[in-house]
């Protein structure tokens, strides 16, 4: 007959079962004190550790996009300056050409603005912003201008005049041409050349502007490029004065001349603020895309520190106790192990 | 007044003899107390016709304990394994924490395209784009072998279960015939039948068994599934080893008297027994995770796909990522087994083998029709924020890899890494549930028929005295005898 409830052996087992399981939790426990996360987060969060790989994955890329939004930022801001200073140079140009309109004296003088202008424009369109040619449009590796002296652009205005009149440019002949004359080549002949490929004599950039994504989904235009109209009217307008106020053209043909540069730069200056409005716009919305992509880095790191996240007030706490528990474990177990009969008998 | 001296002497003399075997039996008792597999001995006392004591030795038992024990022990072996073998195979897929996983390298990929989007006359963003995808491809390539690697394993752990079923099974023939024969000629099976019950134990931790005691302390094993495991002899259990796995190659089963075994099912495994466990691992878990591999192979080979641009209606065919059946398109919403093993960046993109990166943007990997920058413009970002724009994209995924819905690449990878962890998480609570319980049932068969030595020892003393009472009686009636011899000499 047997008396006792209790074997030897599951005396001494139960004890060595339970130390080695405290021993695991302390493991355990001493990680997430120290690391505030959980020690294993998907043996914790099992199926829900596709959501916060989700979150962490969303979080690379939020972090992406704020690379992207700073770089579209600094393309749009080299945009701005270099339109700013396009305006102004329109306005030193037309602050030079409004007193020689038509005034045969001044010729030489509007001549030299206009070539300044023509310069100093070629010189911002052809402005790089991070090793890209910001007035390119997606023609990003090779300058927006080529420099308009030797231009194809320049040689085919040439031939046009020279198919009209019969004569170039520079033969003192032009000084027969009358106002009616010239206001038709300008308009017939001179003007379209900017609208057609032989803009491309000149022009290097693409019709289409380089577009950044900088949101999920939200894909904006950044920065304008030299096929512009706005551009092409700036350019009609200076390249006028360049050509004809250095010709021998008569005092009422080169009133002619005068005032219609002086009206393409005019629409081009205008033109310019609006660019420089819409460019605006855009930086404005990329400001606004930032604020939201940094408050959804701040959500998300939210969501995430709350999935895998532990409270490490209670974890230490948790920890204290089983120390203690080990102890009174170990205490328990050399006092259970001297507990032998054999002692007293 | 004679007869009865003598009566006395005897009684004092078989006494001595049973405290002798009593004595016998306790030091049996105090040498077994630390061996799990002793049952304890009680020797209990019959008194004859004439007031003498005989002795039978019973062994405790409880047999509706063991069984349960057994069983627990069964569903806790199978439940460890499981669990830990999803873990290994967790960690071979998605490292420690995910940081190795598909999903961690399919983001850095679309964020380095997104980089490239954003600067697309940059080569050296071209060139890294290029790198992370070729990287991606890696992962999903070395993740499949290594699932193959893993079945490849389990397989060779269910050879080595069967060999050591088949060698317990042999062992327990004999074990089981001493049994018989002992009881038959009335001999001591006791150490027999412990030696039995240890061998159902290492049984059960391979293969749920049912064990039925018939006459004379014989014993019939089934399995789970009512197959007969072992009849007065073993009935052979036979398995083809696979040496070698690859996607969609299936091994074969284990057969207990010719009826297959039933693979486990569920994270917490219906599996009693490593056998089941192993089987639903190999057949289960890691085709399923295969699958998965090959969804998201197909899918990214869906979301860089070229489309023709000359309108020809030429066929889509693979773009930056190339499989064994490319350049066509995998066939639509089915696994296309194997797929995973196979991804490798198209040559046409590997700067190091000739390949231009640029053509991530341009288009053009399978000619001229296909290409989409038609002016070679440095600046042209409309494919590449298209492919950016795909990661986000839906396919139709074959619910038979084990997830069912509606996913993009990247939220399918998420989802698969879910899916394992989820599988892991399961299967560990529900392995820490079962061992509790089979160590508690252990622990309580232990108490029902192990051994406490205390109580041993103090039985010692009552031995000792009862030892000492009868030598007493025995010199009494020496000295009774001898004052009578003495009175009549």
């Amino acid at each position: 007959m047997k008396i006792s409830s209790i074997s030897t052996l599951a005396l001494n087992n139960g004890l060595r079962s339970t130390t080695s399981s405290l021993q695991d939790t302390l493991v355990r426990l001493q990680e997430e004190v120290v690391t505030g996360r959980f020690a294993d987060t998907g043996l914790e969060l099992g199926a829900r550790s596709a959501n916060l790989k989700s979150l962490r994955n969303d979080l690379a890329r939020l972090d992406q996009f704020t690379i992207s939004q700073s770089r579209t930022g600094i393309l749009l801001e080299g945009t701005q300056l270099a339109l700013g200073q396009l305006g102004t140079i329109g306005e030193d140009f037309v602050g030079n050409l409004v007193p020689g309109v038509g005034d045969s004296l001044q010729r030489r003088l509007v001549r030299d603005a206009a070539e300044n202008a023509l310069d100093s424009a070629i010189l911002q369109l052809n402005n790089q912003v991070d090793g890209a040619f910001i007035f390119g449009g997606e023609n990003v590796d090779q300058p927006a201008m080529e420099d308009y002296e030797g231009s194809a652009l320049q040689a085919s205005i040439e031939a046009a005049f020279l198919a009209r009149f019969g004569f170039a440019i520079s033969d003192p002949a032009t000084s027969g041409l009358d106002a009616t004359q010239i206001e038709d080549f300008l308009s017939n002949d001179f003007e379209p050349l900017f609208a057609s490929t032989s803009w491309g004599g000149l022009s290097n950039a693409s019709d289409n502007a380089v577009t950044n994504r900088i949101a999920e989904g939200t894909i904006v235009q950044t920065g304008v490029t030299a096929n512009d109209d706005t551009i092409r009217d700036f350019f009609m307008g200076t390249i006028a004065a360049y050509e004809f106020y250095g010709s021998e053209l008569g005092g009422d043909a080169l009133g002619v001349v005068g005032n219609f540069s002086l009206e393409k730069t005019a629409t081009a200056i205008n033109g310019i603020s609006q660019l420089r409005g819409e460019v605006g716009l855009t930086q404005a919305r990329i400001e606004r895309t930032r604020d939201q992509t940094e408050a959804q880095i701040l959500l998300v790191e939210g969501f995430s520190a709350e999935l895998e996240g532990v409270d490490v007030y209670e974890k230490s706490a948790e920890l204290n106790n089983v120390i203690t528990q080990i102890e009174i474990s170990y205490s328990i177990t050399s006092r259970v192990q001297q507990l032998s009969i054999m002692r007293f008998l | 007044m004679n007869l009865t001296l003598t009566n006395a002497l005897r009684i004092a003399q078989t006494s001595l003899l049973n405290t002798g075997t009593r004595t016998s039996v306790l030091t049996d008792n105090i040498n077994g107390a630390n061996d799990p597999n002793f049952s304890r001995r009680d020797a209990s006392i019959a008194y004859g016709p004439n007031g003498e004591q005989t002795i039978s030795i019973r062994r405790s038992e409880n047999a509706a304990l063991l069984e349960q024990s057994l069983r627990a022990s069964s569903a806790a072996s199978a439940q460890e394994t499981l669990s830990s073998s999803v873990t290994r195979l967790n960690r071979l897929i998605n490292g420690v924490d995910g940081e190795a996983s598909i999903s961690t390298a399919l983001t850095d990929l679309e964020n380095n395209m997104q980089m490239f989007a954003g600067d697309p006359g940059n080569e050296m963003l071209a060139a890294t784009a290029v790198d992370s995808a070729r990287e991606v491809a890696d992962r999903l390539a070395t993740a499949s072998g290594a699932v193959q690697l893993f079945r490849a394993e389990a397989d060779r752990e269910i050879e080595q279960s069967v060999a050591d079923v088949n060698s317990l099974l042999e062992q327990f023939k004999q074990v089981n015939d001493k049994v018989v024969i002992e009881t038959r000629t009335n001999g001591d099976p006791t150490p027999w039948l412990d030696q039995r019950d240890a061998l159902l134990k290492e049984i059960s931790e391979h293969i749920s068994v049912n064990a039925v005691t018939r006459d004379s302390n014989d014993m019939v094993l089934y399995t789970y599934q009512g197959v007969t495991l072992f009849e007065t002899n073993p009935r052979s259990v036979t398995f083809t080893p696979t040496p070698t796995y690859a996607p969609g190659k299936s091994g074969s089963s284990v057969r207990i008297d010719g009826v297959p075994l039933d693979a486990g099912a569920g994270a917490s495994s219906s599996a009693a027994g490593n056998l089941a466990a192993w089987v639903q691992l190999r057949d289960d878990i890691a085709v399923d995770a295969q699958s998965q591999l090959d969804e998201i192979a197909r899918g990214l080979v869906l979301a860089f796909a070229e489309t023709d641009q000359s309108g020809g209606g030429g066929p889509q065919l693979t773009g930056l990522f190339d499989y064994g059946g490319g350049p066509g398109m995998p066939p639509a919403g089915a696994v296309y087994t194997g797929m995973a093993a196979t991804l490798s960046i198209n040559s046409a993109f590997d700067a190091g083998v000739g390949g231009d990166p640029m053509l991530l943007r341009d288009g053009g990997a399978n000619g001229a029709s296909y290409v989409e920058n038609a002016n070679g413009e440095a600046g042209f970002s409309a494919r590449l924020l298209n492919l950016v724009e795909n990661f986000g994209a839906n396919y139709t995924t074959d619910a038979s890899a084990g997830i069912a819905g509606s996913y993009s690449v990247s939220t399918y990878a998420e989802a698969s890494l879910g899916w394992l962890e989820d599988i892991r998480s399961t299967a560990a609570d529900s392995a820490d549930r079962k061992s509790v319980l089979s160590e508690r049932l252990t622990q309580e068969l232990s108490n029902e028929t192990g051994v406490n030595l205390d109580e041993e020892m103090s039985r010692l003393i009552e031995l000792e005295q009862s030892y000492q009472a009868s030598a007493r009686i025995i010199a009494a009636v020496d000295e009774l005898f001898n004052a009578l011899l003495n009175s009549i000499r």
